[in-house]
């Protein structure tokens, strides 16, 4: 068993690509706000597109990188009827980070808690 | 001075930095190109404004010489190839249709036989607002490129404390 690779850790590891993703899809919002009729961009909500990647959460202990990747499209992608708003970009921009900080945050716990069960147990 | 325009040439120190290792299949460097290169597309915007201002009051030096014709900057949205991301650049820079204010200025070497002399199309208000709105543009950018290096200082962080 591998402690590292759980279905836990792998959902992070798929939630914090998600959310690297969506980071440029909001710049690119963001640096396009000026273009007339650009049109705002938005990636696909994480629930669906995990969905419809069909994560295998099986084999949990597998040690396989494939189960950590979360391979995103274009398709992912797209676009809506509405113009781009900078102060509404900035806003997301600042939930995304907050939500990779929050992920982070549960990593590292993760790995305090690894370190603390190996000094315990050694 | 003339606004570059096709490439974008300041992000060569970005591009030699990624060709020294860094991965370019990241999506938060992703990020950081799309985030510098509107930054970019809003400078050279931003020097098309100021030479705009700079010329309001332009006029000709002869009579029957056209005088200085607003610049409006057109940008596009491309993929870059090389990076795999759809970046924002200066298109071209279109020149504003506006026919020339004609002012009564019998002194002006470039007065007409008449005394009216052509003057630039440029309305400084209206370029102080486009001015403007050239900053908030840049500024959200800006704003969007720190969250990003915000992400990646995060990231490192905590494998760093792994």
């Amino acid at each position: 068993m591998n402690i590292l690779h759980t279905s836990l850790t792998s959902l992070i590891h798929q939630r914090l690509q998600y959310l690297n993703k969506r980071s440029e899809v909001l710049t690119g919002n963001i640096a396009r706000a000026d273009m007339p009729g650009a049109k705002r961009q938005e990636i696909r909500p994480f629930r669906d597109i995990a969905k419809q990647k069909t994560i295998n959460f099986s084999h949990q202990d597998s040690v396989n990188s494939q189960q950590y990747t979360l391979d995103l499209s274009a398709k992912d992608i797209k676009t809506e009827d509405k113009e781009i708003e900078r102060e509404m970009e900035i806003m997301e921009m600042n939930h995304n980070t907050l939500n990779h900080q929050a992920l982070l945050d549960i990593v590292s716990n993760f790995y305090k808690l690894y370190k603390y069960a190996i000094s315990r147990s050694g | 001075m003339s606004i570059p325009s096709g490439p974008i040439k300041g992000m060569s120190a970005m591009n030699t930095q990624i060709s020294k290792g860094m991965p370019t299949n990241g999506s938060l460097l992703k990020g950081l190109y799309v985030a510098t290169s509107g930054m970019i597309a809003q400078n050279q915007r931003t020097l098309a404004i100021t030479q705009n201002i700079g010329n309001a009051q332009s006029r000709p030096n002869k009579p029957g010489e056209q005088p200085y014709r607003r610049k409006i900057v057109i940008f596009q949205d491309f993929y870059d190839t090389s990076k795999g991301v759809n970046l924002v650049r200066v298109k071209r820079i279109a020149y504003d249709t506006t026919p020339p204010k004609k002012v009564y200025s019998p002194g002006d070497p470039g007065a007409d036989k008449d005394g009216f002399v052509l003057e630039s199309n440029v309305q400084a208000v209206g370029e102080m607002a486009d001015m403007r709105d050239a900053s908030r543009s840049h500024e959200a950018a800006t704003k969007a490129f720190e969250k990003i290096i915000q992400m990646l200082q995060s990231t490192i962080g905590v494998l760093k404390n792994a």
